[in-house]
């Protein structure tokens, strides 16, 4: 377990719970979620996750569940914009980076942004 | 309760003036200071008209003056002149450079001559002699303020803003729409603008946000809360994070969620390809 009170999280970690798909990650990130209800971490996602969660695959049939699911997604974690001063230059990283797997290519371009972020206080 | 923004006819502009002691219950500001400000916005207006139209072409003239905050209503009259028809109005020009001045449109701005300077001049001694002063023109509000007072300076003596811009060039400058995670904090609730502090949720660091056509009641039940705030977010090229936002939304979020409860409730799938967007 990584010992941090910042965390970055991408779409691929958000679609593994969500799914439940990695059962063996699950309790883990369960600890995560809870840990950050308490404050004792603070867990940031892009807005760009919003984009990459598939409604159509939501399970309930209630349609007023997806919007309380976004509004709970919003309260539960911290949402970062990917900012003009991020996106500029984000490129010149990207094409620096060798081929890595369709979910660790999504999640390279935006935990680099965040690592942007240090330098505004993160 | 403020109401939302006002709107006042073409040809005419407003002036009114906050005190600087946030404390009193109505606004108490030197005399001085208006009669200085009012002189200054005139001036402002001028030097757009005559940019315009190539000389000034209209005479401003009080509508009428209130006290309760001090306000002035301007409206513009045009001054009859031979062989020359079809003037812009200078009110409308002098809206056009703000709204410049405020993008860091320089040089669009400084196609208004002297306004510029006249807007700086408007600025001095916001939050010293007077806390800060409302302009509406038509359908727009501004706020003149330290804000503004960097915006037009960095216009009007650009050599003072050079040297720390360029120290950093990766920086963003203009305006984007954005979102900000955060708690809100200090309000200043007079006026037609008022005025909140954004403690971002991520790194701690305070953004300045004004709120256009907000209801008093709506921001103070934001007020130490946790919200999204949604709006336009100026950048001056000095920081990674905007300067000011104008704020259209402000939307809260409930302490108290359990998001473990959505741990499998959707039907397996992958981050969708972004490789055909737009086709």
């Amino acid at each position: 377990m990584i010992h941090s009170n910042h965390l970055y999280w991408d779409t691929c970690i958000f679609i593994s719970y969500l799914t439940d798909s990695m059962p063996h990650m699950t309790s883990e990130i369960d600890t995560y979620i809870r840990d950050a209800k308490k404050g004792k971490v603070s867990i940031y996602y892009s807005t760009v996750v919003l984009a990459e969660i598939r409604q159509e695959k939501f399970k309930s049939p209630n349609s007023s569940d997806i919007s309380q699911f976004f509004s709970d997604l919003g309260s539960a974690f911290i949402a970062v914009d990917p900012l003009p001063t991020i996106m500029a230059p984000a490129i010149i990283q990207l094409t620096q980076l060798r081929p890595r797997p369709l979910n660790a290519k999504n999640a390279s371009a935006f935990t680099f942004h965040v690592r942007r972020y240090s330098r505004f206080g993160l | 309760m403020s109401a939302p923004m006002d709107q006042i006819e073409e040809g005419r502009v407003r002036l009114r003036v906050h005190g600087a002691d946030a404390d009193r219950e109505e606004d108490s500001v030197p005399a001085l200071v208006f009669a200085a400000k009012l002189a200054t916005l005139v001036r402002a207006i001028n030097a757009a008209d005559k940019a315009v139209n190539g000389k000034v072409s209209h005479e401003i003239k009080i509508e009428k003056l209130s006290s309760s905050a001090p306000t002035a209503l301007l409206a513009e009259e045009f001054i009859p002149q031979k062989m020359k028809i079809g003037y812009a109005s200078g009110i409308g020009a002098f809206a056009d450079c703000v709204g410049a001045i405020l993008e860091g449109r320089a040089d669009q701005a400084r196609q208004y001559g002297s306004c510029v300077e006249h807007v700086y001049r408007l600025t001095t001694g916001a939050r010293k002699k007077f806390e800060y002063a409302e302009v509406w023109v038509h359908n727009q509000i501004f706020r003149v303020d330290q804000f503004l007072s960097e915006r037009s300076e960095a216009i009007f003596r650009p050599e003072l803003y050079k040297a720390e811009v360029q120290a950093d060039l990766t920086f963003f400058s203009g305006v984007a729409f954005g979102s900000f995670d955060g708690t809100v904090q200090v309000a200043d609730m007079r006026g037609s603008l008022p005025a909140i502090k954004l403690v971002l949720s991520a790194g701690g660091k305070q953004l300045d946000c004004i709120c256009k056509d907000f209801h008093v009641e709506k921001i103070r039940m934001a007020l130490n809360r946790r919200v999204r705030v949604s709006g336009k977010a100026f950048y001056d090229g000095r920081s990674g994070l905007p300067r000011r936002i104008e704020v259209f939304d402000i939307e809260g979020t409930s302490p108290d969620v359990d998001f473990t409860k959505w741990k499998g409730s959707f039907e397996q799938f992958d981050v969708p390809g972004w490789e055909g967007d737009g086709e």
